[in-house]
């Protein structure tokens, strides 16, 4: 449904916030998984319409949205990763005008819309508080509201769930679970475990590419075998970080757990664990900052 | 929990605007504005001076009025024109609705008829100010058919357009400068520019007014946004009973003047839908910079250094020596100084201000040296118009 071909941009100040990106993205949940700064946001205003790359192509339902983005804007919910609101204005007087902007003008119709939107993201008993005096998750459940106004076909979601407290965010995540059933939704996060219990297909972002595309399954598998686990005390992870591949480390009991990536058992104290998405982030990134460190090791000796 | 898929509309004019106008009104700066108005209005009226001759609500005496009142249009639309310009930006829900579906002509035009609607109720504070005075000044038979009239013609004829007028340019400024102090900083450009020029134009609303050039005279009639000139040079040779009994009329100049002005809003706005586009503003370059580089480069060397570096920081005393206070004190000054100082905004007032000094000091050397030169009219005449004009009218409020 959403084709992504070869997006690439370049800001002024020279940092390439996009290089040749593609991606195919049918209906349903599509997690993009990005370290701050991988050039996520930018890929989503891309997709939004609101940012022109300086090459490349999106296709959604087979049409250029960059050269028609009045086909795609009346089809999309977007919530931004920092968005603000009009200063004393109430929840539902700000929804209403965002449902005229989204053309939604039968006003009986509207008003059904919002409170059920309202009711959705639980705000219904602050709906006539002003929306610049309401705390950051009610806020951001605010920003969800408006996103799902007009029954888009394309959502597209950035950092969705932060600020969200558990209880909320698992609300979110169902809302999210039932729409993408017949929709696209495009939930741009760093936050690992959003990807994992919501997305069966997903993308790593990292410094402007994707490194790695596929179900997370699929990126799981690719480390099976290969991720081994040790429980050490803190002030050791340096040596250990020295002689082996260290993808994470967690603190567990006031001990460090470090996680390495080897083909064979790095150390006799080591023992094979099965990974998780998490795993599977954290060593495609090592991947990739190693792959970059010994390239600029070469530039150096050049 | 599902909720309904709604059939979209292409009816959103009514709607937006309709927004536009609560969302102004509802602000308590524009209850405080409307009453500070209606209550100067009444308090100018009341203390009108004006001879037995006279009729103070006599159309002439309205339309002046209302007119001279006009001249601070500037200001309010500025007021509005921010709220409507700026205000996705400053609340930082551009993307929000740019990316709603709305096309940018609905956008902008139902923003702009917000600002023109908003500012043309607020402008009919000055009639109902001016009505609430005659009430309690015990004048006897005022004819309010004439009156109603005299209302009408000044609102709608002269005022009305230069609303249209100062709407667009104001509103166009603040969409692409983004600011709201920057629009309020062109509606003050206005307010004295066209005081100014009044004053150089010979304007009986101005303190010792000037003629410098009948040539200069005829053109600005052409393009006076409230079309002043016109209507006093169409009453110039009014005795005061004539200006007791006499309605002005809709003249040739006056027909041209509002056109031209008609011509003129048409332009701007074309201008602001075609170069007004649903993007957020980026700025890209399509080549890799040598600069471009080293960004990355960097970028990835610190990204690989926060992997590998440790989760703890060795300890710094915070020094509180006087040097340490001076070095604070310093980056103080300095982030002032960026802020204020090295700043578009300020290098246009500093340019306006420069310029007015400037004329201000010719006019001074010309004066001191006799050269026969007729004097400009600078910051001295629009001081004295308010020493005249305007002063006696808030001392009538005390």
């Amino acid at each position: 449904m959403l084709l992504i071909d070869n997006l690439s941009k370049t800001y002024a100040n020279g940092v390439q916030a996009l290089n040749n990106v593609s991606l195919t993205i049918n209906a349903g949940m599509f997690g993009l998984l990005g370290p701050n700064g991988a050039g996520k946001s930018t890929l989503m205003r891309t997709l939004a319409t609101l940012q022109l790359p300086d090459s490349g192509t999106v296709l959604f339902e087979g049409v250029d949205t960059l050269k028609q983005p009045h086909y795609l804007r009346p089809k999309l919910g977007y919530l931004p990763q920092e968005f603000g609101v009009y200063p004393s204005v109430t929840a539902v007087d700000l929804l209403d005008y965002f449902a005229i902007l989204k053309g939604i003008t039968d006003k009986k119709q509207r008003q059904q819309q919002i409170e059920q939107l309202l009711e959705l993201t639980n705000l219904t008993q602050h709906k006539k508080h002003a929306v610049n005096g309401f705390s950051g998750g009610m806020k951001q459940r605010f920003g969800i509201a408006q996103a799902l106004l007009g029954s888009p076909k394309l959502l597209i979601v950035d950092e969705p769930t932060a600020g969200l407290d558990p209880h909320e965010r698992n609300r979110f995540h169902n809302v999210l679970s039932d729409i993408s059933e017949n929709t696209v939704v495009i939930l741009s996060t760093h936050i690992v475990e959003d990807v994992s219990n919501l997305c069966p297909d997903m993308a790593i972002l990292a410094n402007g590419s994707i490194v790695q595309q596929g179900s997370p399954e699929q990126l799981v598998a690719n480390l099976d075998g290969k991720l081994w686990q040790k429980t050490i005390e803190k002030q050791d992870i340096p040596t250990v970080k020295q002689k082996h591949q260290v993808i994470s480390e967690r603190l567990v009991a006031g001990k460090a757990q470090i996680n390495v990536l080897s083909e064979q058992q790095p150390d006799s104290d080591f023992v094979l664990v099965k990974g998780d998405l998490e795993d599977a982030y954290f060593a495609q990134l090592q991947l990739l900052s190693s792959s970059n460190s010994s390239n600029q090791s070469l530039i150096a000796h050049c | 929990m599902q909720y309904q898929a709604i059939p979209h509309s292409t009816s959103t004019w009514f709607e937006l605007i309709k927004f536009e106008l609560l969302f102004q009104f509802r602000q308590y700066s524009f209850i405080g504005l409307l009453l500070v108005t209606l209550f100067f209005t009444f308090f100018v009226t009341k203390n009108q001076y004006l001879s037995n001759e006279q009729v103070i609500w006599a159309p002439y005496y309205v339309i002046k009025g209302l007119v001279t009142l006009a001249i601070f249009l500037p200001i309010v639309i500025a007021f509005f024109s921010a709220k409507a310009a700026v205000r996705d930006f400053d609340a930082g829900c551009e993307s929000i609705v740019f990316s709603s579906g709305v096309d940018k002509t609905t956008l902008l035009m139902s923003r702009y008829i917000g600002i023109v609607s908003t500012s043309f109720i607020f402008c009919l504070s000055c009639p109902i100010g001016m009505l609430i005075a005659w009430q309690t000044m015990s004048i006897e038979a005022i004819d309010y058919s004439q009156v109603l009239t005299s209302i009408i013609f000044a609102c709608l004829l002269l005022i009305f357009p230069a609303i249209l007028l100062a709407a667009s340019v104001l509103f166009g400024i603040g969409l692409k400068a983004r600011s709201t102090f920057m629009i309020y900083i062109m509606a003050a450009v206005f307010l004295i520019s066209y005081q100014v020029i009044l004053s150089v134009t010979g304007s009986p609303i101005m303190a010792r007014p000037t003629v410098i050039s009948e040539q200069f005279n005829h053109f600005f009639s052409l393009f006076d946004p409230l079309a002043a000139s016109v209507f006093f040079e169409q009453t110039a040779q009014w005795s005061n009973q004539q200006r007791n009994e006499l309605m002005p009329i809709i003249s040739n100049e006056l027909i041209i003047n509002r056109l031209l002005i008609v011509c003129a809003v048409i332009t701007l706005l074309t201008l602001i839908v075609t170069r007004f586009s649903l993007l957020l503003p980026t700025k890209s370059t399509k080549k890799k910079t040598a600069q471009a580089t080293k960004i990355e480069r960097r970028k990835n060397t610190q990204e690989h250094a926060a992997r590998q570096s440790p989760c703890s920081y060795a300890s710094t005393n915070i020094q509180q020596n006087s040097l340490a206070k001076f070095l604070a004190f310093k980056a103080l000054i300095k982030r002032e100084y960026l802020t204020t100082i090295k700043t578009k905004a300020f290098l246009l007032v500093t340019a306006f201000w420069a310029l007015v000094l400037s004329v201000e000091v010719l006019n001074g050397l010309t004066y001191l040296e006799s050269l026969d030169v007729t004097p400009l009219a600078t910051t001295s005449r629009t001081l004295a118009r308010f020493h005249f004009d305007v002063l006696p009218g808030f001392v009538a409020l005390f």
